[in-house]
């Protein structure tokens, strides 16, 4: 079974946000109305912050941005609090969420340190146009609703690293009879990234990519004091 | 029929007096207070079709006046658990006048704490799924488990020390409407008065406050462990618990004074609750309240001194930031002024005292608001990426408020239809008329029994 | 099952946690209703045969 992580390269990145606007498109995240994103209620599952320099640091005026998925934490405490296992921690190590099942308490949203966890404060909506463009993947199954799936209002949703298209691969090598490859798979975020910041893989696998630049000096984890080993892994700048 | 024996008690026809008859002022304010709960209901109604969007809630700020007030709710209850269990259990017997006046605030401001987590919910619709797929690693399990069995113990407890008074107005009331009548037959559950009866009565009573103690306990612990769970600066700390319990006995306790005096004041029970028993309260308060402060500062000195910094930035939030206006004027309401009145003002004086009670229950809900926001503002890691605001809509005032007036309206309406002060335990005869079953030895220089 | 696999199995299934809360439930409310009726047989019949040193 695989383990699967992100690594993200922040001497690569290049803060174009096309990773936030793939994964808009990817996963149909509801677009808000600006004077709801004026409130805070945009939803961006993979967010781009800058991050604010030292006051009076010269060194740190340099522009700097952290794009930000879900960390996929091993131990995530998201899902310790959630009443009624609406998401959860699969077999891969991937933290999902199943919308047909969530309450909508939002006890989830704040207890994840990371913020990376976001409410259907209104039913989604979209502009003219783009509603005819609406990715139609999904992940089913019974009672469950998963991935691009358009959520109902009340519901939590969150990065998921593309589980369709992890879904879809397997699906594929199986049609075809043969043995799935964890190269198979990458999310849309790290297939779109302009400046190759991204890398996917398995961290089961001592070989894959992330296993062997999850070991490097810069390598980094958000709040690795909370306990909560993310599977997304930063590389520092520099 | 047959109607059962019931203890003598001198104030009898003043206790059951405001049962008889609702006046028309009676009336205009349960209309007017249901104006108020069904304007909320609507509100409720509106944000149920529209979605949460209509609160003033937003990311990161998730939580908000729901919560608040499911906090609130939750402590008030807090203060007829109190009175009638823990003083119980610690044999003060001058609590007898007051303690179904209290338990009905428990009674009354628990379905409202529920509601609140209701109205809180993105899809409501869905709560059986709690039960469903209920995962009891979840603190709201917990909260579940602890405030459901709450409710329904303290349902049942209050109805357990009514049954005697429900018998006694199906035996004493005859002049009211038939169907109130029909109503105290069948809720007094055919009661008797006979020794024996009211002698298991009182072993029941007694070992419930036990029970009662432990619940109330474990309450209001759980529902602060809803955040001291979570790993975000200023919840995840130790002392939430006790701080959430001190805090709803001590709003609960000030409750208590408040509906006392309007009840002597509107129902004339001068007799029946005598300044004593402001008295009494007025010591307990300033107790609470000087343990209020020692929590304060116990909890903020802690934080401060340990330095920590996304810790910090929540505590000039609070002190300095967005909220400081907020959590000064809690400091003002629930421990300068009332600690002043109560030590001060407070003795012999039920206008003082009522004023004071009314800062605190003011101050406390500021307080548990100042406990839930500003964690929010700066959570862990996003404190020096986003930055939350938040301000409540008019949804969540008139949901509020329509809550508030709901607590008022059952009660109101609860007096007008059973006696609000407990006839048979203020008796005067009780005593002795068990004590041929209770066997108990005569002491020495004890007075026998004039049958 | 070690002690510690089965606590996990009790706090983290879908499903038990529900069920603790019925259960708890339950026995507070059969509880209740026992000590009810225990209270009021306080007054019939075969307490009144009982002998008393007064009358009502």
């Amino acid at each position: 079974m695989a383990r699967w992580s992100m690594v993200i390269d922040l001497d690569k990145c290049v803060a174009c946000q096309g990773c936030s606007i793939a994964c808009r498109f990817e996963n149909n995240t509801p677009i808000v109305p600006p004077e709801e994103a004026e409130l805070g209620r945009s939803m961006l599952w993979n967010e781009v912050f800058p991050l604010r320099a030292e006051e009076g640091d010269v060194a740190s005026e340099k522009a700097k941005f952290l794009t930000r998925p879900c960390m996929h934490c091993e131990n995530p405490p998201c899902v310790k609090v959630c009443p009624v296992g609406a998401t959860y921690k699969d077999d891969q190590g991937i933290v999902r969420q199943n919308y047909a099942r969530c309450i909508g308490c939002r006890f989830c949203t704040v207890a994840c340190p990371y913020g990376v966890r976001y409410f259907n404060w209104y039913a989604p909506q979209w502009e003219e146009g783009l509603d005819r463009h609406l990715n139609p993947d999904r992940v089913t199954g019974n009672k469950d609703l998963e991935g691009p799936a358009i959520r109902p209002r009340g519901v939590v949703e969150k990065c998921t690293y593309c589980i369709h298209r992890l879904h879809k691969a397997r699906a594929r090598a199986e049609a075809e009879g043969r043995e799935f490859r964890p190269d198979e798979y990458v999310p849309a975020c790290v297939q779109t990234c302009t400046g190759k910041a991204r890398f996917f893989g398995d961290l089961d696998d001592p070989d894959s990519i992330v296993s062997r630049l999850s070991q490097e000096r810069r390598a980094f984890r958000l709040l690795e004091e909370a306990g909560t080993h993310p599977k997304t892994i930063y590389l520092q700048e520099g | 029929m047959k109607t059962a024996w019931h203890p003598e008690n001198t104030y009898e026809s003043d206790i059951l007096a405001p049962v008889k008859k609702a006046t028309a002022v009676d009336w205009w304010l349960w209309i007017g207070l249901l104006a108020v709960v069904l304007a909320g209901l609507a509100a409720w109604v509106r944000q149920y079709i529209l979605g949460l969007g209509v609160t003033g809630m937003n990311r990161p700020v998730y939580w908000g006046v729901y919560l608040t007030d499911f906090v609130f709710f939750i402590g008030l209850a807090h203060s007829g658990t109190f009175i009638s269990a823990i003083l119980r259990v610690a044999g003060q017997s001058w609590r007898a006048p007051l303690t179904r006046a209290a338990e009905a605030i428990t009674l009354f401001s628990l379905p409202f704490g529920v509601a609140s987590i209701l109205i809180d919910m993105g899809r409501v619709d869905r709560l059986l799924n709690v039960i469903v797929y209920g995962r009891f690693q979840s603190p709201l399990l917990w909260d579940f488990t602890a405030v459901s069995l709450y409710l329904l113990s303290s349902v049942v407890f209050f109805y357990f020390s009514l049954l005697p008074d429900i018998a006694l107005c199906r035996d004493r009331l005859m002049d009211v409407p038939g169907w109130k009548h029909r109503m105290y037959e069948i809720l007094a559950l055919g009661w008797s008065g006979h020794p024996e009866q009211y002698h298991r009565l009182e072993k029941v009573l007694d070992g419930m406050a036990v029970f009662m103690t432990m619940v109330v306990v474990t309450v209001h612990t759980v529902v602060s462990w809803v955040f001291g769970m979570t790993i975000q600066p200023g919840w995840h700390t130790a002392l939430i618990g006790p701080f959430f319990l001190l805090g709803a006995i001590f709003s609960g306790t000030a409750a208590v004074v408040i509906v006392l005096a309007i009840l002597r004041k509107v129902y004339h029970l001068e007799n029946v609750l005598p300044v004593t028993l402001f008295n009494s309260l007025r010591k307990l308060l300033i107790t609470f309240t000087l343990g209020w402060i020692y929590m304060i500062i116990a909890e903020f000195l802690t934080t401060f001194y340990g330095n920590l910094p996304e810790e910090m930035e929540v505590f000039w939030q609070k002190f300095t930031g967005d909220f400081a206006l907020i959590f000064w004027a809690m400091v003002i309401l629930v421990f300068i002024v009332p600690l002043a009145i109560f030590v001060f003002r407070g003795k012999n004086s039920i206008p003082w005292m009522v004023t004071a009670s009314v800062l605190v229950n003011i101050g406390m809900w500021l307080e548990r608001y100042i406990v839930i926001i500003p964690t929010e503002t700066r959570p862990r890691l996003l404190y020096e990426l986003v930055q939350g605001r938040y301000t409540p809509t008019w949804t969540e005032w008139v949901i509020t408020a329509s809550m508030f007036a709901g607590l008022f309206l059952l009660y109101a309406v609860f007096t007008r239809l059973f006696p609000i002060i407990p006839l048979w335990e203020t008796a005067e005869t009780l005593e002795h008329e068990m004590e041929p079953l209770k066997r108990r030895p005569r002491r020495f220089g004890e007075r026998k029994a004039s049958a | 099952m070690t002690p510690g696999e089965l606590a996990h199995f009790i706090v983290n299934t879908p499903g038990i946690g529900g069920a603790i809360v019925l259960i708890v439930i339950t026995i507070a409310i059969a509880t209740y209703i026992s000590l009810a009726r225990w209270i009021l047989k306080g007054g019939t019949e075969e307490n009144e045969r009982r002998p008393q040193r007064r009358s009502r």
